[in-house]
């Protein structure tokens, strides 16, 4: 038995999701941690189907549903409305897409996280825009199969690398996290929640349907995705010191690809193409983390 | 706001001016979207089944675990009134079973079968489990057979009396397996244990001798164990001659404490288990040692491990040489003639047929010669209606010979010649008297998997704890494990006896499992098959569906009006204790 498991759950049975959905349990963990004192933005997404048809709501925390492109304007708004009632300790969770986080939103969140705005905004990662039927995003992985890039023109162009981008910006505190990884997304979470200004949480979300993988298999995917380093699991603090904190298994590629349909047009030369720039991305994490940040001698 | 509420607005006066949410979404029973539905379930971990001897091995070391240690000997007790012995003798072949074998290194589950025992409370006996019968069964043979019988039986009630034409009970346990690896004191202990039971134990008295196959009538059932004692001989010149020992001979009289004076050179003819041992005892008594077996060393049917620490004291074996011929000077021995062995055509055991090479004899001086080339049983006071076949007792899987009321095991019936193998006919014995003494079926619901032992638990709940499924039978394999969750870890090894000790006497060799190392061997035990409460299942459900029970309570609840059959639960169960079936 976990002893400290948080044993509320925030989020009720009967919602929406398909079987198996890793953004189901994304959410399930980050309110399990932010507790009942939240407030919570979602934009157009797989969540606000997920979430219930009005006047219902699975979550027992208030929830703002709000344009495609603004989740991370409607928590700074909501931020902003709490700072003026007093209400510090409330706390205010964006929660939204890959497409409504690497693409379309990607102005109102660099305008918040520049300003530093005091949210927890959690990007959970399926890889493509899944609510309307798996188009691409950028944040769907190169070679990829989805409606919009069929095998006759998979996706081209390595994944958006959106802790680059963030970090770039010098947040406090920004991670990725799995679902295959509840307890260090739960760590990660809780690290988030008690950051000053705005934390970043990029969560990778295996969504059956869209990958073509079987539903009983969605965490057996996001933990071979952090073993063949094609996710591994790292925080930035203040946008500059890296700390990797799951030693992958450094299996092969292939070991991830293979298992779903979405790669299932890949050849050889595909798999070691992927293998190669794998490789590369760690050889950069590894280095970027045994750089020492940089600290102004007064 | 969690419980199950539907809003309907009948005006638009009713809408709120704000679009606020006003319940949940439990109203929707996702359970409807599901076709495949998940389940608890506990089943077979490979080792349970791989003990002849019927131990509930993952149940044990779960409490070994927890550090409720004489719980863990209490598990024990329940099924084998043996773990001190087993503990440390058995060949252990739910080692070879244990699915961590395939993953790392197998469990070291007879050393911590001996901690267990080790572990045991001072002068706690097990209790009866029935109310008494008024039958009366007798037992022929106090080996671990016939006493590990007489256990099982008075605890289900039935006034049992063993019959032994030796001094004292054990069988081979005490007078063939030597002190260095079973010392009588914790034979002794396991032994007043199932006397305190009520068991009547009557030594010096040998059916056929001291009492006839005819007084045994006034008996309701009788189970025939009397082992294998009889010497099978070389049929060479000379072997009735002074120095010349069987292998049984020379342990039996270590034990009772006879003088054996050896000489200077003991040449030990056999590859067992008599012959090995005979040999570390000659050693011990100062002889030098050699050992002639007539095929290699890939045949040999002694336990490698004895094998090697004989070895180790100092034995030298030579493989491929079998006798011609002792020789003798002044009534007594002073040699043997050996000759060169090739291996031919494979003989009905499957092993390879050892053919001797003409013109290799050579003559090695010896002082005593031990001859061990296997025992079998001495069945002459049998009843002919009592069917044999190759000096073995013939009987069904239910331990039934050809007589009614008649039922045998151990060495006398089986194949298979070690102490848990006859523990596990000595249960199955008792299954079945206790079953046709109280007029209730026979079933196979006592047998544990496919092929394993029995389990008396088992057979006492009649059918087992999962009868409702046909699962729970099922035998955890390697495969079905989410390995995932483990990480290698290297096997902790009991120290044993240093060598310089171990020969001035019969000082226990191998060593028990200081606490710690216990600690840490059964913290690498999968738990095949068992649910440990690990969470898993009820952390990733993404629908919420999975809840803990109650604090008391053990396990989990699925809210079959939810969950939507994704699968998750079952595929991240680290040790296969769920299973998934078609929804109907
Ligand atoms: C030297 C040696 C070492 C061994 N080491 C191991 C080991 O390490 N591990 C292991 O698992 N196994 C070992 N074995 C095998 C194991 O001891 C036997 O398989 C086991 O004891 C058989 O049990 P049993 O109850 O069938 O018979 P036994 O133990 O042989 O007991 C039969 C009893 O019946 C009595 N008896 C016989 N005839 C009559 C009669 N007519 N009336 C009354 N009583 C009678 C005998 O005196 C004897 O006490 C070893 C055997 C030997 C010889
Ligand atoms: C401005 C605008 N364009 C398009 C849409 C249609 N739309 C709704 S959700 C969605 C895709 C969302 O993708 P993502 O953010 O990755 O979330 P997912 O559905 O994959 O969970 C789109 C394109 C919209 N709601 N608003
Ligand atoms: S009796 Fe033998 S097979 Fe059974 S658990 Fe003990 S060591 Fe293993
Ligand atoms: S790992 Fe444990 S439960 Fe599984 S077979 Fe081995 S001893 Fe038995
Ligand atoms: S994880 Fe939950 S929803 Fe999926 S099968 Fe198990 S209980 Fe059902
Ligand atoms: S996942 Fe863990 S808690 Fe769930 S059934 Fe398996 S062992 Fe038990
Ligand atoms: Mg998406």
């Amino acid at each position: 038995m976990i002893n400290d498991y948080p044993t509320e759950e925030l989020l009720k049975s009967g919602c929406l999701s398909c079987q198996g959905c890793g953004a189901t349990i994304v959410m399930r963990h980050c309110l399990k941690v932010l507790g009942k004192n939240t407030i919570c933005t979602i934009p157009a997404c797989c969540w606000s189907i997920i979430a219930g048809n009005w006047p219902y709501n699975t979550l027992e925390v208030p929830l703002i549903h709000t344009a495609f492109e603004t989740a991370a304007a409607s928590a700074s708004g909501i931020r902003a409305a709490l700072d003026m009632k007093g209400k510090q300790d409330t706390r205010v969770l964006a929660f939204a897409g890959d497409g409504g986080t690497f693409d379309i939103g990607l102005q109102s969140l660099s305008g918040a996280t520049e300003r530093n705005e005091d949210i927890v905004y959690v990007c959970y990662d399926n890889e493509a825009y899944m609510n309307t039927g798996i188009q691409r995003s950028s944040a769907t992985p190169e070679k990829a199969w989805t409606t919009t890039t069929p095998t006759s023109h998979p996706k081209g162009g390595p994944k958006k690398n959106i802790l680059q981008i963030l970090s770039g910006h010098k947040i406090p505190y920004c991670a990725t996290a799995s679902v295959a990884w509840p307890e260090d997304l739960m760590a990660k979470v809780k690290k988030a929640a008690e950051t000053k200004g705005t934390a970043f949480i990029h969560a990778y979300s295996p969504c059956p349907p869209g990958w073509k993988i079987s539903s009983e298999k969605s965490i057996e995917i996001a933990r071979l995705a952090v073993n063949t380093k094609i996710f591994p699991l790292y925080e930035i603090f203040d946008g500059e010191e890296y700390r990797i904190n799951v030693e992958p298994k450094g299996l092969p590629v292939e070991e991830y690809l293979k298992r779903q349909g979405r790669f299932s047009h890949l050849d050889k030369e595909d798999v070691e193409y992927i293998q190669k720039r794998v490789d590369y991305e760690w050889k950069v994490l590894l280095q970027r983390s045994m750089m020492e940040p940089f600290h102004m001698n007064m | 706001m969690s419980e199950i509420k539907t809003i309907v607005y009948k005006t638009v006066d009713e809408v709120p001016e704000f679009v606020v949410s006003e319940a949940t979404m439990l109203w929707n029973k996702t359970g409807s979207w599901r076709y495949l539905r998940p389940g608890y379930l506990n089943k077979i971990p490979p080792c349970n089944q791989g003990c002849p001897a019927g131990n509930d091995v993952e149940g044990f070391i779960a409490l070994i675990g927890e550090k409720k240690y004489a719980d863990a000997w209490r598990l024990l007790k329940e099924e084998n009134p043996f773990p001190a012995v087993c503990g440390r003798v058995c060949y252990h072949p739910c080692e070879t079973a244990c699915n961590r074998g395939q993953f790392d290194h197998s469990i070291g589950i007879n050393s911590l079968e001996r901690f267990a025992s080790d572990h045991a409370p001072v002068g706690e006996t097990p209790q009866k489990v029935k109310p008494e019968s008024g039958k009366k069964v007798a037992i022929v043979g106090s080996g671990p057979a016939g006493l590990t019988a007489a256990y099982h039986l008075a605890r289900m009630g039935h006034e049992t009396t063993v019959y032994e034409a030796d001094e004292e009970p054990g069988g081979l346990m005490r007078y063939g397996i030597p002190e260095y690896r079973l010392p009588n004191s914790v034979l002794d202990t396991e032994i007043d244990a199932i006397r305190s039971l009520g068991v009547k134990i009557e030594c010096n008295t040998r059916i056929g001798n001291d009492l006839s196959w005819e007084d045994l009538q006034s008996f309701d059932a009788i189970f025939v164990a009397v082992g294998v004692h009889k010497n099978n001989k070389l049929g060479i010149e000379n072997e009735e001659i002074k120095g010349v020992f069987s292998g049984l001979e020379l342990l039996g009289n270590i034990t009772r404490g006879k003088e054996m004076v050896l000489g200077d050179h003991t040449v030990i003819i056999g590859g067992g288990n008599s012959a090995i041992d005979s040999a570390r005892c000659a050693l011990r008594q100062g002889s030098r040692v050699t050992l002639f077996y007539h095929r290699s060393r890939n045949e040999m049917p002694a336990f490698a491990e004895e094998i090697y620490e004989a070895e180790r004291e100092g034995l030298k074996v030579h493989f491929l040489r079998q006798p011609v011929k002792i020789l003798a000077e002044g009534g007594k021995v002073s040699g043997i003639r050996m000759r060169q062995t090739m291996l031919g055509e494979p003989d009905e055991s499957g092993r390879r047929r050892p053919e001797p090479v003409p013109g290799t004899e050579f003559d090695v001086q010896a002082s005593t010669i031990v001859t061990a080339i296997g025992e079998s049983a001495d069945l002459d006071f049998l009843p002919e209606a009592v069917k044999t076949e190759y000096r073995r007792i013939s009987v069904n899987k239910f331990t039934q010979t050809s007589s009614l009321s008649v039922y045998a095991g151990g060495d006398a019936a089986l194949e298979e010649h070690n102490v848990a193998e006859a523990i596990g006919s000595g249960k199955m014995a008792a299954c079945a008297i206790d079953a046709q003494l109280r007029n209730s079926e026979l079933t196979e619901s006592q047998i544990i998997g496919k092929t394993g032992a029995v389990s008396v638990s088992r057979y006492l709940k009649h059918g087992n704890a999962h009868a409702e499924s046909p699962d729970s039978n099922h035998v955890v394999e390697f495969k079905e494990l989410n390995i995932n969750y483990f990480e290698p870890q290297a096997r902790n090894k009991a120290q044993k006896l240093d060598m310089n000790d171990r020969m001035k006497g019969f000082r226990e060799i191998n060593l028990a499992y200081p606490e710690d190392m216990a600690l840490k061997e059964a913290d690498r035990c999968f738990h095949c098959g068992i649910c440990t409460m690990c969470d898993n299942c009820y952390v990733f459900c993404p629908d919420v569906a999975i809840s803990r029970k109650p604090k008391e309570e053990w396990g989990y609840d699925i809210a079959m009006d939810y969950c939507k059959g994704c699968g998750i639960c079952v595929y991240e169960c680290p040790r296969s204790a769920m299973f998934m079936e078609e929804e109907k």
